[in-house]
């Protein structure tokens, strides 16, 4: 066998390793962030730039797996804001038509669904995901990462592309942010 | 506090494992792609910096990825928050003398795959080979002036390349043996010195008699008793770097052992310990040592100082 198919083929072996091994993990990391519809396709993306970047991959990869895949979904929110506000701009050039017509009015845009976590009717505990809902996306991150994903913080650090300490501070003020938002949920 | 964390674990929507499509879809797609996805070397995303700047950029990216490539294998685990990069700062030896290091960095482990440092590759995308283990480094301070010299042995044998990096006047030189270019960047000492932060071997900084102090003085190391290693003796000193993971139920930690020269402190060994947890379950652990074969101080001489430019 030529040395570049033996090269490749043993590529290909250890990449299909690191998705054997990661590839549950971060779907599931998808999965909580963007629901059913599109994690498939983050986990997908996240794999191919894994591929790209082989030569990057770390030997604990799977917090640089979630860096990767958190980025792929900011990519997937800001596709998306910027179809919405099209969308947006063009229901109120219509809606304005439709005013001048019947003296009407445009309702106004639905909230963007995606910096929030997506809606999921069976889910555990409806009154923290409100209170989570309502946190800055960095500090529910933060949270996310060590409750749901299980990384410790020193993993959790590498995912989020902060030192530990940074994550560290975060992590707290993101639990009493949460605290104070469920705070409000129960009054 | 910790009642909060614990509802937040309950409240994760996904309860059981979930079964990722196969593979073989994403290998398909891989296989299909055309050979631009490939990494290359000098491959910059973004037109927005043109001319010569922009041929400079795409030829420092080389050694930006050698660098991280050589970071991935020497650094692993190792910090590289601005408080290491204090650490290193203070740890370094006195002005008016050349420290000289020469260090070897080994790996064994268990349930984590893929340990060999990864295959350089040329502009062409051709494999020049694996970094080696051992690297040499000169430092003189005030200014800072540095030289780092890593080896790149071929897969098949014939003769290593070199990568030599460099730092004074605030320019980062990076030469490699394969390459005609010299690349340079500007940098400030304090990201050079977070970049070499990665590089370092252990904690010590690039004068591991002033670091293995430092770390003693700071409480991060205690004494473990006196031992003989290859017939010299060695005082043993432990610590152990905790990693406080709440959220996950579990805490981690390094332990770090070093063996020291019990009269003159020269680090002999450095031995970290990780355990790798995935979901709060003990998958695989890493063992790095770090192997001091050189400690020496020159004296700053016009004949030492080249000692610190490339060569």
């Amino acid at each position: 066998m030529h040395p570049v198919t033996v090269m490749r083929s043993a590529e290909h072996e250890r990449f299909a390793s690191l998705y054997e091994r990661h590839g549950a993990l971060v779907l599931a990391y998808a999965r909580r962030r963007i629901g059913a519809a599109e994690a498939e396709d983050v986990l997908a993306e996240t794999f191919l730039v894994a591929w790209r970047r082989r030569e990057e991959v770390p030997v604990d990869a799977l917090p640089w797996l979630y860096a990767v895949a958190g980025n792929v979904l900011r990519n997937r929110v800001r596709s998306e804001r910027r179809r919405t506000a099209l969308s947006a701009c063009l229901a109120a050039e219509s809606a304005r038509l439709e005013a001048e017509s019947a003296r009407g009015g445009a309702a106004p845009p639905a909230p963007l669904a995606a910096d929030q976590l997506p809606a999921d009717a069976d889910a555990p505990d409806p009154r923290l995901r409100a209170a989570l809902d309502r946190l800055r996306p960095i500090d529910r991150e933060a949270l996310l990462l060590t409750a749901w994903e299980g990384l410790s913080t020193e993993r959790a650090a590498r995912a989020a592309g902060c030192s530990r300490a940074t994550f560290h501070v975060r992590l707290h003020r993101a639990r009493k942010r949460l605290a104070q938002a469920l705070e409000s949920e129960t009054r | 506090m910790t009642d909060l964390m614990h509802r937040l674990r309950a409240a994760d929507p996904i309860r059981d494992e979930l079964e990722p499509p196969p593979v073989d879809t994403l290998l398909a797609r891989i296989e299909e792609s055309p050979p631009a996805t490939e990494p290359r070397r000098g491959r910059r995303r973004g037109g927005r910096v043109a001319g010569s700047a922009a041929l400079r950029r795409r030829a420092l990216v080389p050694a930006i990825v050698a660098l991280l490539a050589v970071a991935t294998v020497v650094g692993l685990g190792q910090r590289s928050s601005p408080d290491v990069v204090a650490e290193a700062r203070a740890a370094l030896g006195s002005s008016g003398e050349i420290i000289h290091v020469v260090s070897r960095m080994s790996y064994t482990s268990t349930g984590v795959p893929e340990l060999d440092p990864p295959i350089l590759r040329d502009e062409e995308g051709r494999p020049l080979g694996r970094v080696s283990d051992r690297s040499e480094r000169w430092t003189a301070l005030d200014p800072l002036r540095e030289r780092t010299r890593y080896t790149v042995v071929p897969e098949g044998g014939g003769a290593p390349h070199t990568m030599d990096i460099t730092y004074a006047d605030g320019i980062m030189r990076v030469e490699q043996s394969w390459m005609k270019e010299l690349q340079t960047n500007k940098l400030s000492e304090e990201k050079y010195e977070s970049v070499r932060g990665e590089l370092s071997p252990g904690r010590p900084g690039p004068d591991p008699v002033a670091g293995v102090r430092a770390l003693l003085a700071g409480g991060e190391l205690t004494a473990a008793g006196e031992q003989t290693l290859d017939g010299r003796r060695v005082l043993r000193l432990v610590g152990e770097e905790a990693h406080y993971g709440e959220g996950a139920g579990h805490s981690g930690s390094t332990k770090v052992e070093y063996l020291v020269d019990a009269f003159t402190f020269v680090p002999v060994r450095i031995t970290y310990d990780d355990v790798i947890v995935d979901r709060g379950r003990t998958v695989g652990s890493l063992r790095r040592v770090v192997t001091f074969e050189a400690f020496e101080r020159l004296p700053a001489t016009p004949a030492n100082e080249a000692l610190l430019r490339l060569p």
